[in-house]
């Protein structure tokens, strides 16, 4: 059994983990893929705001001299702290401006920038990036006065080794997203796969040792204990239906071989040397004998093939109609046996199929009549209960004990005592394949219990009334 | 009369071929679907009896293609499939009349007789007379020797159903499944048809006049016109 289980399982396994694994990385790499992208952004901007409060201010400064003095501050406080700003003062025909004997530290170029941008306008109202000796820098530029124009910026290489441990620190943590994704994913399989793992030995265990055993459902009520729910209710169906298979196979051989018996005594007699040549009579005897045989091997095979689905042919039917149909039908036989049959018909609208719902009804009409004593009246109802369609026929007969009940619609079931009246014992086995088929329920109740005759009440509804809007 | 039977099973064709020639009846026979179509075809019969589960083509596919064809011959299908839905297939495919195995030879007879006559009668006929017996559909009422019989709706069915098939027998299966529209594979547990022949039959005879209503040993009822026997 394991070995068969394997590779299924290793199959699962794997695909389980890696599944929940891949999922959970790439969510938490998304994840740290935008937020590295926000920062990035978020530090432009910042940037910006310096770059746009800078400007301000130099645009306050009136006259060249204070600018350049205030710039060479700015360019020396650069030099010894450093912070990444960036400036170019020119004229604006792109002349370095005139030297001053003031100004310390800056020589020909009056900034730190080597040159002004290529195709860089004047004026800007934005800062933007721009390539300058392998450095990557947000700048923007500006007018002073008549003829100067100025570029101030910030030098985002600063920043690099900023990003750089950001991207190496959101790296390692998605790294890490991967490493707890697998494990998560082996917890949730491992866990899924002990609980699938206890089904598929129980599940072997069955074909060994038959069918007894039940799986436990825990009070939690999840997937799994639905599952062994539904697989534990499978099996109380297959083993009813295996006992109900193994009764019907014995009450089968019992009642062949009670019209057997005479048919083989009969031959036998006849084909002693000698014997006197069969007459009609004798004949006739075995005929009738063959026919109860075949009788009851037709019914067996209808009751199966009504079991199988007999829905197919189905169309909208009052069960009020069918069941006033009906009681015409048996009234003649019920009156010549001093019976009364009692009709409360209320509409009982459903779909099925007629003839067979006309045998169902006929059945139960029948056995009531077989059961109830002379001079009594059997009462025929139908109606509508909780949008249910229901039929029911009620006698005042022996009624059936308390514990013959669930058997008395097994194929072929007849109380001991009843052995020796005619029919088949497939009355009520018909009614319950006929009403399988429309999926209605057949119950049998005492009628009056306690009584001395509590009579049967035979009742054949439908649970729910999915179709009793139909009309 | 003359019979097309269409038999796969050699044994089973050949006690079906007894059964129709012992009634003085022509029968044919052909072992396949193909050629009980060819020979359905090239022939006029008055009756085909068909298999439904045979090799090469089935009973109900040479069926719908001899309708197809144009050939109405009335047609009696014989299965093992007696499910509501097998008969309803049977039925639609073009089969006028479908019975369930096994059967007695009495049954298959009777059927046969009955599906050739339902093609002959009108079923629009307004009156319908037995001898003496005068049977009116549109006014559903009845008058033996000029009097009027009182039936219940189901009597007067069943009388005209006898009466439709006067001269032949019809069996209790037949009567359950025309008159009282049972399935002829069900038991109704209840001798329905012999009590509702025996309240007929009160109504219906007269002592002064002949016995019209007969019970056939075996076989069922039959309705007859004393004079013309």
């Amino acid at each position: 059994m394991q070995s068969r289980a394997a590779p299924k399982r290793l199959s699962v396994f794997a695909r389980m983990v890696l599944t929940v694994s891949l999922v959970f990385a790439l969510g938490v790499g998304a994840t740290l893929g935008l937020v590295y992208l926000l920062m990035d952004r978020q530090i432009e901007n910042l940037l910006a705001e310096q770059i746009r409060t800078d400007i301000a201010q130099f645009n306050r400064i009136k006259g060249e001299h204070e600018l350049r003095r205030v710039l060479t501050l700015r360019l020396q406080s650069e030099q010894s702290v450093g912070g990444g700003s960036v400036f170019l003062l020119q004229t604006r025909d792109g002349a370095n401006p005139r030297q001053s004997a003031n100004v310390v530290g800056v020589s020909d170029l009056f900034g730190n920038v080597s040159q002004w941008p290529e195709g860089l306008p004047d004026s800007m109202n934005a800062p933007r990036l721009v390539q300058d000796a392998g450095r990557t820098l947000l700048v923007q530029s500006m007018t002073h006065g008549e003829d100067l124009r100025l570029l101030v910026g910030r030098d985002l290489s600063a920043w690099a080794t900023v990003r750089n441990q950001l991207a190496t620190t959101l790296l390692a943590l998605s790294a890490l997203a991967i490493v707890f994704g697998a494990v998560g994913g082996l917890l949730i399989a491992r866990r899924l796969l002990f609980r699938l793992n206890g089904i598929n030995r129980f599940c072997a265990q069955i074909e060994e040792s038959g069918l007894g055993a039940r799986l436990p459902v825990a009070a939690r009520r999840d997937e799994f204990d639905q599952l062994a729910g539904s697989i534990n209710g499978m099996l109380d169906r297959i083993a009813e239906l295996a006992r109900l298979n193994r009764i019907a196979s014995e009450q089968i051989a019992h009642d062949m071989r009670t019209p057997l018996t005479p048919i083989m005594a009969t031959l036998d007699r006849l084909s002693q040397p000698g014997a006197a040549a069969p007459d009609h009579e004798m004949l006739a005897g075995l005929a009738e004998d063959l026919q109860r045989l075949r009788g009851m091997f037709d019914s067996m095979l209808e009751v199966s093939h009504i079991e199988a689905g007999g829905r197919r042919a189905e169309e909208p039917v009052d069960l009020a109609d069918l069941a006033r149909d009906t009681a015409d039908m048996y009234r003649p036989w019920a009156e010549t046996c001093g019976i009364d049959i009692r009709e409360e018909l209320e509409p009982a609208a459903m779909r099925g199929a007629p003839m067979l719902l006309r045998q169902a009804v006929g059945n139960l009409l029948s056995n009531a009549l077989r059961y109830q004593e002379e001079d009594g009246h059997i009462l025929l109802r139908t109606g509508s209960e909780g949008g249910g369609p229901f039929v029911e026929v009620i006698d005042h007969g022996p009624g059936i004990p308390q514990e013959d009940i669930p058997r008395v619609t097994e194929r072929l079931f007849r109380r001991a005592e009843h052995r020796h009246m005619d029919g088949h014992g497939m009355g009520l086995a018909f009614v319950a394949a006929i009403a399988k088929a429309h999926g209605m329920r057949l119950e049998l109740l005492a009628h009056r219990p306690g009584h001395a005759h509590p009579g049967l009440r035979a009742r054949l509804s439908m649970p729910r009334g999915p179709d009793s809007n139909a009309n | 009369m003359r019979v097309l039977l269409v038999e796969d099973e050699a044994g089973t064709a050949e006690i079906l071929l007894a059964i129709l020639t012992g009634e003085g009846w022509t029968a044919s026979h052909a072992a396949n679907g193909q050629d009980g179509l060819k020979m359905a075809m090239a022939e006029i019969y008055d009756v085909v009896v068909a298999d439904r589960t045979m090799p090469r083509m089935d009973g109900l596919s040479m069926l719908q293609a001899l309708r197809e064809a144009g050939v109405v011959t009335p047609t009696l299908v014989l299965s093992a499939l007696g499910a509501p839905e097998q008969r309803v297939a049977g039925l639609e495919s073009g089969a006028d009349d479908y019975l369930t195995k096994p059967f007695d030879a009495a049954e298959l007879v009777a059927r046969i007789r009955a599906l050739v006559r339902r093609t002959r009668y009108n079923a629009h006929e307004k009156v319908t007379i037995v001898g003496d017996l005068h049977i009116r559909t549109d006014s559903k009422t009845a008058l033996r020797a000029g009097e009027p019989l009182n039936l219940t709706p189901k009597e007067f069915q069943l009388l005209l159903f006898l009466a439709r098939n006067a001269g032949d027998a019809v069996t209790q299966r037949m009567i359950l499944e025309n008159v009282f529209d049972w399935r002829a594979e069900a038991d109704p547990g209840a001798p329905i048809v012999p009590v509702a022949i025996s309240r007929l039959r009160a109504k219906l005879e007269r002592p002064a006049l002949p016995e019209i209503l007969k019970t056939v040993r075996g076989k069922g009822y039959r309705l007859i016109d004393p004079h013309a026997e």
